[in-house]
């Protein structure tokens, strides 16, 4: 992604210049302020925390990560968070690349109506589609199950992907399509020697962006998994609150842990997440 | 058909087939074991009349109110402000602003419930301030202003997202247009206003569309973090037909709330999109 | 090697008719060029020969076999892209050797025919490059040598030259027609450069309007071409054309030829040459010269209103604006097109 901003200078109006730092620095402040306060009462002991919430901690401690990691039985959540995770973006990504591929380059009426049919999805998502789900995994007695978790996580986020990908594969050029043509290759080798390895930006981003999707969702987990071994990191906090008022400091190191990957994910892959969102937004 | 095949296969199965569904169940009345009794429209009207439904769908109004008139403009502006370079580190401070949006509701909503709750941060911080250590938070009691603590939150946690959509919509901008309104001497102000505003209708448009689709559909975090109460005074759509189908097992009438929610979201997107690209094409 | 003949080839998108009635024979190892205006159809012919378009009626074949239903990658054609369609992921050897792999070819003849191709084409050091680090000329190289290495019976050139500057274009038409010298292949190649068109071809077919208009040498149609749309559109400055009645009968006069009322005259820029303004055919008032060194362009309006131009010695004309000028020229170099712009002399 080319990202060019001009450099060159305007007059800037006071007011327009005092505007610009306030609101910008101010933002910036309210938005690290909670994160801070988070990390540093993690830190904290209880017995701190009873004292005052918003004081930073004298002694730093680290009773409340390996209270929270054992207490929490974070690393089954963690397991079963990666499980699907990984699991559903290896799905995602096989089935939407071909699709897109079909999609943007195997034009006929027949595939700009399943196209239009799959765009509805992009309206639809689990949280607001819960009740039906809900109800034809107990009919089905998928509930309770790591595959009635899968499933719906594949279904909801294929239709962003194959978008994604459609968009990406559209902008590949025909000619290198009927290049390959001649060349001898069919619809199958296009797609293996030409489009996969041409879509590798895409794919990056289609799997960074589902990753992160499956990695924060709750409610799905959370209504259909009355057994706790298949839970998921985000269920898994959100009981320990429950389970333990008031213990700010041992909650907050679960909230960091959890946070951790997308922390991960962040540093390294910020332009992919940044370019999902900005393509999700578009797609009307 | 071979390529498209196994996609379309997961993607009707597992959502055309349950909105269907729930569409059938819906005029029923069924508790989850033995058969439905159809009911017909009592499901729809039983919730027209139901108050909670109308205070839920005020509260997403209110959702909707904050994107349009603060995550909406204030993202545009911070935008702005980093594309135009008008601060140092422009990178630094997209991705601190941009960092809220990939937390988790769960996460973003126990933290605030913390902030917010009686004796939280908030009330611990007000209490310092004005010498009174016992000071307590009720926000949370007032019917009408339950629902403000979330209207932060979601300012806090999502105007990255519309900072990064206008950001890359900016970057689209042909650099020389800037530096030719430059040397026709406008200022930062008119560069604003008069040629980048301008261009950016369509986007304004497509992210109100944007936020309202959001706002129908998202209900976790405001789920970990108020449960809709006190009562149902912060409750919204989605809430609502979340505790109408599993806190008392009335699938029929969860059911039709929620295709209330699918089809308005559905309906509503269908036809802003409409009236927007009508909008678009005239200017 | 092979030969190519279409024969009464049409194509249609839906109800809309680009291509009609095409009927065209190549014989083997012959470079042929189709020319014309952007539209006209030129890709869309030389694609349906390539397999990559369907075409709606008629029948094409190579070297004697009727190819309708043979898939693109068995009807023995390599094609060179417009924008070269590399394949950017691979390296340049990769890109070479893409076809022999489909096709099964085993690793040394693979090896070997790379190399000969890059050899030949002085592309040797670039193999283990990725197209985006390469010139537009060392790409344009590139598309042609993935084609040498299949050596196929007829290769397609989609106006490979287009993306290239003057010098570049220059150079690179003089290494295609040595390409052809040597490999001796027939070859197909589109442009709408009509210099490119005049130096490379043994035929030259003209296009207009999904229409083959006229097929021959390059000095056929630029010496008789068979209608006023050729005449145009082979040879620059283009054809000067004169269809106004007072002009008409004298020009019939001077040049003693019969004259219809509907002709119209054409004379080239090069075939006019100054005269006295008495004994002239065809005299106007100069507008502009243009000078390229070799020769001038002396730009006119004639009394009917006419304008045209008239190739000269250099610095033969040292005139103001405005001055009447007069020009004759052979009759034979007179080319008379009937009402519906036939030639009929
Ligand atoms: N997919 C298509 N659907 C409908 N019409 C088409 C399609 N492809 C080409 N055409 C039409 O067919 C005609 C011939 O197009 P073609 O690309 O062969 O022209 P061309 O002679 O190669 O022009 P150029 O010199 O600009 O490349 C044009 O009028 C074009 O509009
Ligand atoms: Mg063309």
């Amino acid at each position: 992604m080319s990202r060019q901003s001009p450099s060159v200078r305007a007059i800037v109006p006071w007011p327009f210049r005092i505007a610009a730092w306030v609101i910008l620095f101010g933002f910036t402040v309210f938005t690290i302020c909670p994160l801070v306060w988070v990390l540093y009462t993690s830190f904290k002991s209880q017995s701190e925390i009873m004292r005052s919430l918003i004081a930073p901690p004298l002694v730093w401690t680290l009773d409340n990560y390996r209270n929270a990691w054992e207490l929490g039985e974070f690393s089954g959540l963690f397991f079963n968070s990666f499980l699907y995770s990984t699991v559903t973006t290896v799905i995602v990504i096989l089935l939407s690349v071909s699709a897109g591929f079909a999609f943007a380059k195997i034009p006929s009426r027949k595939t700009r109506l399943w196209y239009s049919f799959f765009l509805v999805g992009l309206l639809i998502t689990i949280s607001s589609s819960i009740v039906p789900i809900f109800v034809a995994e107990t009919w089905l007695g998928l509930d309770n199950t790591r595959l009635g978790i899968l499933i719906p996580y594949v279904a909801f986020n294929i239709s962003f992907a194959v978008y994604l990908a459609v968009a990406y594969i559209r902008g590949i050029h025909d000619e290198i399509i009927e290049a390959a043509k001649l060349d001898g290759a069919n619809y199958l080798g296009i797609y293996r020697q030409i489009i996969l390895p041409m879509a590798r930006p895409i794919i990056t981003t289609i799997a960074i962006f589902t990753f992160h999707a499956c990695w924060i969702e709750y409610v799905l987990v959370y209504m259909i998994s009355s057994d706790s071994s298949i839970r998921t990191v985000q269920v898994g906090v959100s009981l320990l609150n429950g389970r333990l008022a008031f213990n700010y400091g041992f909650l907050f190191a679960a909230i960091v842990i959890a946070t951790l990957p997308l922390f991960i994910l962040f540093v390294f892959f910020r332009r992919h997440l940044q370019a999902g969102f900005s393509m999700g937004s578009m797609k009307g | 058909m071979l390529l498209t095949g196994p996609a379309l296969f997961v993607y009707a199965l597992v959502i055309v087939l349950p909105v269907l569904y729930s569409l059938v169940l819906s005029f029923t009345e069924w508790s989850g074991v033995g058969w439905p009794r159809f009911v017909g429209f009592e499901n729809y009207s039983r919730m027209l009349s139901d108050p909670v439904f109308w205070h839920s769908l005020r509260n997403n109004a209110l959702i909707v109110l904050v994107s349009l008139i603060g995550q909406i403009p204030l993202g545009f502006f911070l935008a702005y402000i980093l594309y135009r370079r008008l601060v140092r580190l422009p990178a630094f401070f997209e991705a601190v602003i941009f960092f809220p949006t990939l937390l988790s509701p769960v996460v973003v909503g126990l933290l605030f419930a913390v902030v917010f709750a009686p004796v939280g941060l908030i009330a611990d911080l007000i209490g310092k301030i004005q010498g009174l250590p016992l000071f307590e938070l009720l926000i949370f009691n007032s019917k009408s202003m339950a629902i403000v603590p979330y209207l932060i939150v979601i300012l806090w946690m999502y105007t990255g997202i519309y900072m990064i959509i206008f950001l890359a919509n900016l970057q689209k901008i042909q650099s020389e247009t800037i530096e030719a309104a430059v040397l026709d001497g406008a200022s930062e102000w008119g560069i604003l206003i008069k040629i980048v505003m301008p261009g950016q209708i369509p986007v304004f448009l497509t992210t109100s569309i944007y936020a309202i689709a959001g706002s129908l559909k998202g209900f976790e975090l405001l789920w970990v973090m108020t449960e809709g109460g006190p009562s149902y005074y912060s409750s919204v759509l989605g809430l609502y037909m979340i505790e109408s189908t599993f806190s008392y097992y009335k699938y029929g009438f969860g059911s039709a709330v929620a295709i209330m929610l699918i089809l308005l979201s559905v309906v509503v997107i269908v036809v802003l999109t409409q009236v927007a690209e009508r909008l678009a094409r005239e200017t | 090697m092979a030969s190519l003949k279409l024969r009464n080839v049409a194509k249609s998108y839906g109800t809309v008719q680009v291509m009609s009635g095409i009927n065209l024979s190549i014989g083997d190892g012959k470079l042929v060029v189709f020319v014309g205006p952007s539209g006209c159809g030129k890709s869309t012919l030389l694609r349906m020969i390539a397999g990559l378009e369907e075409i709606t009626s008629g029948t094409i074949s190579i070297g004697g076999e009727v190819v309708n239903d043979v898939i693109p990658s068995q009807r023995g054609v390599a094609m060179v892209f417009q924008s070269y369609a590399l394949y950017p992921h691979m390296t340049v050897y990769n890109n070479m050797a893409f076809a022999l792999r489909q096709a099964g070819s085993a690793q040394d003849e693979i090896d070997r025919r790379v190399r000969a191709a890059a050899e030949s084409l002085q592309i040797k050091d670039l193999l283990n490059r990725h197209p985006r680090q390469l010139s537009g000329g060392q790409r344009q190289r590139v598309a042609i040598g993935r084609a040498i290495v299949r050596e196929p019976e007829v290769f397609l050139f989609d106006e490979p030259l287009s993306n290239l500057d003057a010098a570049l274009r220059a150079q690179t038409r003089v290494e295609i027609a040595e390409l052809h010298a040597r490999l001796n292949t027939t070859m197909i190649y589109v442009t709408h450069d009509q210099v490119e068109a005049l130096t490379l071809a043994d035929n030259i077919v003209v296009l207009n309007n999904g229409r083959v208009e006229q097929v021959g040498t390059p000095m056929e149609l630029y010496h008789c071409p068979a209608n006023k749309f050729v005449a145009g559109f082979i040879g620059s400055p283009q054809m000067n054309f004169f269809s106004d009645e007072a002009e008409l009968n004298r020009l019939a006069s001077v040049l003693r030829i019969e004259l219809e009322e509907t002709s119209t005259l054409g004379v080239r820029p090069e075939h006019l040459f100054l005269c006295d303004a008495g004994k002239s055919f065809v005299s106007g008032a100069l507008r502009i010269v243009e000078q390229f060194g070799e020769y001038d362009l002396a730009y006119l309006t004639s009394k009917g209103g006419v304008d045209f131009i008239a190739k000269v010695p250099p610095e033969s004309i040292r005139g103001e604006r405005g001055q009447i000028l007069g020009f004759t020229a052979v009759s034979e170099h007179v080319h008379v097109f009937n009402e519906v712009g036939l030639r009929a002399r």
